[in-house]
C-alpha cells in the first residue's frame, strides 16, 4: 500500500514538465485588474461593444462588493492585482508515443480506466490518424448540427449567436450576484455555450463530446446552457484524470436555463490539484458559482457532482424552481483528503406550485480535510404544495479531519412538507473487521464502504462515468487508512 | 440605547455600597453590551429576530416600589411543590417554601463567593452582557451533595400590575451537588397589558455524578418580550433532564449552550414552542461535547399558527480528540396556517472519528389523510385536529417524571389548542 501512495503522491505533485512556454508566443497581459485590462481581454477575442459594455458594468459592480468569508474554510487574502487574467491558449510540445510518457502517470491512468486513446490525449501524446480528434469531432458536428443542436465555445457564440446571449447571459446569475461572480462575470475568458431547440432530445451525451474536444477554457470559465420547452440535455463537465494548472485561482459561472417541459442534466467530476498532502501549499482555490431556472412548468434541472481536487471548494449548485410542476435535484460526493477543505452545497428555492427538490449529498473526510455540507432550502408564499427531501451523511476517516453540516430550511408555506435528515460516522469497526475476516485487505474493504456509501450519487452519474468516479476515490483515498 | 445608559446609571446609584468587584463586572459589561450594540439582520445567528421593539421602548428597572399588592392566588401554581415566589424581580421569602438540603442565597453573596462564573469572558451574545452589566433579581439554589430533594422546586417569576413598561434581568443559579438529584422548574409568568423585558440569565451546574430535571416554562403576557440565555455544566456521569415550554411574549429569543465536560455525562434536551397570532419565537441550541461518552438527545418542536414565525437554530460540536460520542438532534415543526414561517438549522461540526451523530428536520402541515380517516369514523373536524396535533405536541412531555408537573403542561397544550382552533 505504500508503494502504491508513494507512486500516486509523486505522480500528483511532481510539477508538471510535459510542455514548455516560448515567450515570443505567449500573450499575456501583465497582472493586475483594471477597466484598460478588460477592454483589451474583450478586443483580444474581438467582442462586440455591447459584451465590453455588459464586462465593464460587472467590474465596477465587483469593485464595490466585499469578499465573502461566511464560508468554513481559511486560506491566505487572495491579491487579485496579483493575478494575470488573460492569457492565450499556451501551445504545449507534443510527444511522440505514450512511452515517452511518465510510467507513473499512465498507471494513474490505467487505474482509472480511461482508454487508451483519450490517456494519449491527456497525456498530450500526438494521436493517430484513424482517432484522429479533428475527424471524430466533425463526426460529432455534423451529428449535432442536424437536430439543431449548438454546442460551440462561448467566445464563438457571442460572435454568431449574439441574440440568445444577449437574452439569457446573466438572467440566472446576475453580475451583482456574489463577488466571485461579478469577477466572472467581468473577466471571463472562455466556456461552453450549448442550445437545444424545442422538442430536441439531444442525440448523445454531450460528455463524450466534451472529453475529446477538452479545449484549454482557462480559469475563468463561462458556461452556459439552454434548453428550449420539451428538449433534453446530459452536459457532464471535467475529468477524472488528474488536472494540472498552474492559475490558482478558478471562478466559474455556469447558468441553466429550463423551458417547459425540458431537463438539464449536469455533471461535474472536479479533481484539480488539491495542493501538497504533506504541507498543503499550492492547490487549487475553486470559487464556482452554478445555478439553473426551471422557467417553465415541468421543467427539470439535475446537478452531479463529484468533487475530489482542489485545496479549497466553493460552490454550492443551484435551482430556482419557478415553474409548477418543476423538479430540482442535487447529488453530490464531496471528498476532503490531506489539507482538503470542501464547502459545498446547494440550494433550492421553491417559487413555483407543487414543485420537488431532492438533496442527497455525501461527504468523506480523510487526513487533515475539513468537509462542510451548507444548503438552503427555501419555501417561498406562493409554493403550494411543495416538497422537499434532503440527506445529508458524512463519513470520518482518521481522528484528525472533521466534517460539518449547516443546512438552512426557511419554510413560508403551509402545505410544503420538508423533510431534512443528516447523519455523521466513521467507518464501523466492525464492517472492517467483516471484510477483513473475508480476506479482504484494509484498504480495499475502505474503498469499498465508501463506494457503497456513494452509491447512491455515483448512479447518478452517466455510466462511463460512473465507473471511473468509483476508481477515483479509490486513488483518491489511498493513504487514508493505514 | 439611551434609556439603557440612564437605567444602568440610576442603577449605580441606587445600590451605592456595592462591593467594588461586582461593580466592576457590571461596568466592564455594560461596556461590551454598549460596543456590541442590539443584534441586527446582519449577524449570522441574529439574523431572523428583530429587536427594534426592546431598543425602541423606553423600559425602566423595577425598584422596590414597584412591588405590588401580593395577590390572593398567584396563578401558575403546581400542586404539590416547594414553591419560591419572585414577584416583578423581588424574591418573596416569607411566602417561599425552602426544603431541607437547598440553600437559597442572594445574589451579591453567591457573587463574592463565585466572582469566576459572572466573567462573560468576551461573549458576543448582548443580552448576556446586559443581563451582566444590570442583574437585579432571581436566586441562587444550591442542592447539597448527597441529597435527594423529592418534591420539584418551583421558581415562579411572575410580572403583574406595574405603572409604566419595566425591564428586568434576572440571573439564576442552580448547583447541584455531587450526588444529589433534584426537580426544578423555571417558571415564567406575566399578566399585564403594558410592555415589559425580561431578559434572564440562567446558570446550571451539575456535579459528578448529580441529576437534575429542569423544567423551564415561559407563559409570559402577550405584550412581553422575553430575551434568555441558558448555559448547562454537566460534569462526568451526571444526568440533565430539560424540558423547555414556551408559549407567551410577542418576541422570545432564547440561546441554550449546553457543555457535556465530564466524561459519560449525559443530557436530553426537549423543547415545545407554541405561537399563534403574530408571535415571533427564536431558540438557539449549542451543544458541546468536551468529553468522552458523552450523550446528548434533541427533540425540539414548534406548532405555529396565524401569522407567528419560529426559528430553531441547533448546533451540536464535538470536540477534537473525543471518544464514543453520540449525538442526535430532531426539529420537528408544524404550521397550521399558511401566513406561519418556520427556519429551521439544526447544524453539526464534528472534530472527532470515533462519533454517532445524526440530525432531522421536518416541517410540514397536518396530513389531510389522517384527518380524513379520524372523520370518516365520526369525529369532528375539530375534534380531529386536537387529536393529532395533541399527539405531536404531547410526546415532548414524555421524559418528565413528576405527574403533577406533567398534567399542568399537559393541560396548558390542550388549553391552548382549543383557543387556536376556536380562534381559527
Amino acid at each position: 500500500m505504500a508503494k502504491h501512495s508513494q507512486i500516486i503522491d509523486s505522480a500528483i505533485s511532481q510539477e508538471y514538465k510535459y510542455g514548455f512556454v516560448t515567450d515570443i508566443d505567449q500573450e499575456t497581459i501583465p497582472p493586475g485588474l483594471n477597466e484598460d485590462v478588460i477592454s483589451i481581454i474583450s478586443s483580444k477575442k474581438n467582442e462586440p461593444e455591447w459584451m465590453l459594455k455588459w464586462r465593464l458594468k460587472a467590474y465596477r459592480q465587483w469593485l464595490k462588493m466585499e469578499e465573502p468569508n461566511w464560508a468554513k474554510l481559511n486560506y491566505p487574502n487572495i491579491d487579485y492585482q496579483a493575478i494575470s487574467y488573460y492569457a492565450a491558449p499556451k501551445p504545449k510540445e507534443k510527444l511522440k508515443s505514450l512511452d515517452e510518457v511518465d510510467p507513473e502517470l499512465l498507471e494513474t491512468y490505467n487505474k482509472l480506466g480511461i482508454p487508451l486513446e483519450e490517456q494519449k490525449l491527456l497525456a498530450n501524446v500526438a494521436v493517430d490518424a484513424v482517432f484522429d480528434s479533428v475527424s471524430v469531432t466533425t463526426t460529432f458536428k455534423e451529428e449535432l448540427k442536424k437536430h439543431g443542436v449548438i454546442f460551440c465555445p462561448f467566445s464563438e457564440a457571442v460572435q454568431n449567436h449574439p441574440d440568445l446571449i444577449k437574452k439569457y447571459l446573466g438572467s440566472v446569475v446576475p453580475t451583482t450576484d456574489n463577488y466571485f461572480a461579478a469577477l466572472n462575470s467581468a473577466v471571463f475568458s472562455d466556456g461552453s455555450f450549448v442550445y437545444i431547440p424545442s422538442g430536441v432530445r439531444c442525440p448523445m451525451e454531450l460528455s463524450t463530446y466534451f472529453r475529446i474536444n477538452a479545449a484549454n477554457t482557462g480559469q475563468f470559465e463561462r458556461t452556459l446552457i439552454i434548453a428550449e420547452a420539451g428538449s433534453y440535455v446530459s452536459y457532464l463537465e471535467g475529468c477524472t484524470a488528474p488536472m494540472r494548472d498552474e492559475n490558482q485561482l478558478h471562478a466559474a459561472v455556469v447558468e441553466l436555463v429550463a423551458h417547459k417541459d425540458s431537463q438539464i442534466k449536469y455533471s461535474t467530476v472536479q479533481n484539480w490539484y488539491p495542493g501538497n498532502p504533506k504541507t498543503g501549499k499550492g492547490g487549487i482555490y475553486n470559487f464556482v458559482t452554478k445555478r439553473g431556472t426551471c422557467l417553465e412548468e415541468n421543467a427539470k434541472i439535475s446537478w452531479t457532482q463529484v468533487e475530489t481536487g482542489s485545496a479549497i471548494t466553493w460552490k454550492y449548485p443551484s435551482c430556482i424552481l419557478k415553474g409548477d410542476h418543476s423538479v430540482g435535484e442535487f447529488y453530490s460526493v464531496a471528498l476532503s483528503n490531506n489539507f482538503q477543505q470542501a464547502d459545498t452545497g446547494t440550494k433550492m428555492i421553491h417559487l413555483g406550485k407543487n414543485t420537488r427538490s431532492t438533496i442527497i449529498s455525501k461527504g468523506i473526510s480523510a487526513g487533515k480535510g475539513q468537509n462542510t455540507y451548507r444548503g438552503g432550502v427555501k419555501i417561498m408564499k406562493g409554493a403550494e404544495n411543495a416538497r422537499n427531501y434532503s440527506q445529508c451523511d458524512s463519513i470520518l476517516i482518521g481522528d484528525q479531519c472533521s466534517a460539518h453540516t449547516f443546512p438552512y430550511i426557511d419554510v413560508r408555506n403551509s402545505s410544503a412538507q420538508m423533510e431534512h435528515e443528516a447523519s455523521t460516522s466513521r467507518i464501523g469497526e466492525d464492517q472492517l473487521f467483516y471484510c477483513n475476516q473475508r480476506g479482504i485487505p484494509m484498504e480495499d474493504a475502505v474503498s469499498m464502504i465508501v463506494n457503497g456509501f456513494c452509491k447512491d450519487v455515483f448512479k447518478e452519474l452517466p455510466m462511463e462515468f460512473a465507473v471511473e468516479a468509483q476508481k477515483l476515490m479509490e486513488v483518491s483515498l489511498e493513504g487514508a487508512v493505514g | 440605547m439611551n434609556y439603557l445608559q440612564k437605567q444602568f446609571d440610576a442603577l449605580l446609584k441606587y445600590w451605592p455600597n456595592e462591593d467594588q468587584a461586582l461593580r466592576d463586572v457590571r461596568l466592564k459589561s455594560f461596556d461590551q453590551f454598549k460596543t456590541l450594540g442590539f443584534p441586527t439582520k446582519k449577524w449570522e445567528e441574529w439574523q431572523f429576530t428583530d429587536f427594534s421593539a426592546i431598543e425602541k421602548t423606553d423600559y425602566r428597572l423595577s425598584w422596590a416600589s414597584d412591588l405590588p399588592q401580593i395577590p390572593d392566588q398567584i396563578p401558575g401554581q403546581i400542586e404539590d411543590c416547594h414553591t419560591v415566589f419572585i414577584i416583578n424581580g423581588h424574591y418573596q421569602p416569607p411566602l417561599s417554601d425552602i426544603p431541607d438540603g437547598v440553600t437559597v442565597v442572594t445574589g451579591l453573596d453567591h457573587f463574592r463567593s463565585n466572582p469566576e462564573l459572572y466573567a462573560i469572558n468576551g461573549s458576543k451574545n448582548p443580552f448576556l452582557a446586559l443581563n451582566t452589566s444590570m442583574m437585579n433579581s432571581g436566586v441562587h439554589v444550591l442542592i447539597k451533595p448527597n441529597t435527594l430533594i423529592e418534591k420539584p422546586i418551583q421558581l415562579i417569576y411572575f410580572t403583574t400590575e406595574f405603572s409604566d413598561p419595566l425591564m428586568n434581568h434576572p440571573r439564576f443559579v442552580f448547583h447541584i451537588g455531587k450526588n444529589a438529584q433534584a426537580n426544578i422548574i423555571e417558571h415564567y409568568l406575566g399578566v399585564s397589558t403594558l410592555s415589559y423585558f425580561v431578559n434572564s440569565v440562567t446558570q446550571v451546574i451539575l456535579d459528578e455524578n448529580a441529576r437534575l430535571f429542569h423544567v423551564r416554562i415561559q407563559e409570559e403576557a402577550a405584550t412581553g418580550s422575553h430575551t434568555a440565555s441558558t448555559h448547562y455544566e454537566v460534569k462526568s456521569n451526571a444526568q440533565l433532564n430539560v424540558t423547555s415550554i414556551t408559549s407567551g411574549t410577542q418576541l422570545f429569543r432564547h440561546d441554550i449552550q449546553l457543555n457535556l465536560q465530564g466524561k459519560g455525562a449525559e443530557a436530553i434536551l426537549n423543547g415545545l414552542s407554541l405561537t399563534d397570532n403574530s408571535q415571533h419565537q427564536d431558540q438557539h441550541v449549542v451543544v458541546n461535547h468536551e468529553n468522552d461518552a458523552c450523550q446528548s438527545h434533541q427533540l425540539f418542536k414548534y406548532i405555529l399558527a396565524d401569522k407567528s414565525s419560529g426559528v430553531f437554530n441547533g448546533k451540536v460540536v464535538v470536540h477534537k480528540h473525543t471518544k464514543q460520542t453520540d449525538a442526535n438532534q430532531s426539529n420537528k415543526n408544524l404550521l397550521l396556517s399558511s401566513t406561519a414561517l418556520m427556519n429551521a438549522n439544526p447544524q453539526l461540526e464534528i472534530y472527532s472519528e470515533d462519533v454517532k451523530c445524526a440530525h432531522g428536520s421536518t416541517t410540514g402541515q397536518i396530513d389531510p389523510e389522517e384527518l380524513f380517516y379520524l372523520r370518516s369514523r365520526g369525529i369532528d373536524l375539530k375534534k380531529a385536529s386536537e387529536l393529532i396535533i395533541g399527539g405531536f405536541a404531547k410526546d415532548i412531555l414524555d421524559s418528565i417524571k413528576n405527574e403533577n408537573v406533567k398534567s399542568y403542561l399537559n393541560n396548558k397544550i390542550t388549553n391552548w389548542l382549543e383557543s387556536v382552533l376556536n380562534d381559527g
